[in-house]
């Protein structure tokens, strides 16, 4: 009974949502069709689902390793906890998402766990794949940077932004298997910077960007502050993997060629995947990332720990994607 | 060093790629994958061709000039790992 009805609508990963509550980070769908035509219903909840003993299906950890998100799957659906945060349960179709937030938890968070955490996933179950990437527009195309946390995703995409590339998304892209090859589109458009990487971006005019969330120092960046708008649905370009080189006396960004076999292990590691005992999910998931690594370059980015290689960066993925 | 099957077979739910020479095994029940090079993609075509491990050794020394002792530890380190993983499993 304490759960408003659905009346905003989004497009995210490619799916409609309607949401209880308001999404400032997305974009308005003016003609939604209702609830009955969402993807995804999202509501909130002050009762918490009914506890049950599930399965555990992934769980991921803190720096400090306490448990960061621990998700369970029960015959009714699947929980996403992040302990002392909130709490998240989706149906086993995904399609209806309740969550029940901790009193202390500010809205903002609660919309980044989602957005950015519990979303691919659930896009994963789904039967959508998707690259925890930041990404670009270079021609008429998408160029995605994958790698773990730290790595500089989100500064490259800034760096490739302020070069006149426009940046899509810094942390979720979703992939389509077309006729004609693979396309691209980012979860929801815009991006999650540290300050430095916002000053680079915006210079020294920039601020009065809002938190992420209330545990991290990112700032979310409008999507209408980003030229050019909704990126849409464009071929797949290109991935670079990249690793950040701290100590080592590299002097100038590298690249590497991989092998199919490892451009496709690459792909893997980097995927968003929710359940892995869900074995159809694995096979589709292969075909695509092979797929993906017989059609475009998949290289391995070797970058040294500097701001100032960024331009050199740039210029080496543009001359490999043949558009410098 | 356990001992290890003679026999061994590839359980269903493992599928292998091919990719240009190179082999990428994924256990479909566990999403676990592993990669294999040119040489080790032999080694697991004549595994799950064949069966035996001394069938797979006398298979590989017709095909590569190399010392027998050298092969057999490196073809058993190999099923060893295959088999933590659960890439292999004892056959009949």
């Amino acid at each position: 009974m304490n759960q408003p009805m659905p009346a905003n609508h989004y497009r995210v990963c490619g799916l409609q949502l309607a949401s209880a509550i308001p999404f400032p980070e997305l974009r308005a769908l003016p003609d939604a069709g209702g609830s009955a035509a969402a993807d995804i219903e999202f509501t909130s909840s002050k009762i918490p689902a009914p506890l049950q003993r599930g399965a555990l299906v992934m769980t991921t950890e803190q720096a400090d390793g306490t448990p960061w998100l621990v998700c369970t799957r029960t015959d009714a659906g699947y929980r996403f906890d992040f302990p002392g945060y909130a709490d998240f349960f989706a149906d086993r179709s995904g399609r209806r998402v309740t969550c029940t937030a901790h009193a202390d938890t500010p809205p903002e968070t609660v919309r980044h766990l989602f957005l950015d955490q519990v979303l691919p996933l659930l896009h994963n179950l789904r039967g959508g794949e998707a690259l925890h990437a930041s990404a670009v527009r270079v021609g008429g195309g998408i160029c995605a940077f994958i790698g773990k946390s730290g790595q500089g995703k989100s500064t490259l995409a800034a760096a490739f932004q302020q070069a006149g590339n426009a940046a899509v998304c810094d942390d979720c892209l979703v992939l389509h298997a077309e006729a004609g090859g693979v396309r691209a589109e980012a979860a929801y458009p815009g991006l999650r910077l540290w300050e430095d990487s916002r000053d680079m971006l915006f210079g020294d005019a920039a601020g009065g960007h809002s938190l992420v969330s209330h545990y991290s120092a990112k700032l979310r960046i409008p999507t209408q502050e980003l030229p050019e708008g909704e990126p849409g649905l464009l071929p797949l370009l290109g991935v670079y993997s990249l690793r950040r080189e701290e100590g080592s006396p590299l002097q100038a960004p590298a690249l590497e060629r991989l092998s199919m076999r490892d451009a496709l292990m690459e792909l893997i590691e980097y995927a968003f995947r929710l359940d892995l005992a869900d074995r159809d999910m694995i096979l589709r998931q292969l075909t695509l990332f092979e797929r993906i690594a017989r059609a475009v370059p998949v290289r391995r980015l070797r970058m040294p720990d500097a701001m100032a290689a960024l331009p050199a960066a740039r210029d080496l993925v543009l001359r490999d994607l043949d558009h410098d | 060093m356990i001992e290890l099957p003679p026999r061994l077979r590839v359980p269903d739910e493992v599928v292998a790629r091919d990719l240009a020479g190179e082999a990428l095994l994924v256990h479909l029940g566990t999403g676990t994958y592993y990669g294999l090079d040119a040489t080790g993609t032999r080694i697991w075509q004549l595994l799950a061709e064949h069966g035996a491990r001394e069938k797979v050794v006398a298979l590989m020394l017709q095909e590569f000039d190399v010392p027998e002792a050298q092969l057999r530890r490196d073809l058993d380190a190999l099923v060893a790992q295959l088999l933590e993983k659960g890439l292999l499993a004892a056959g009949k």
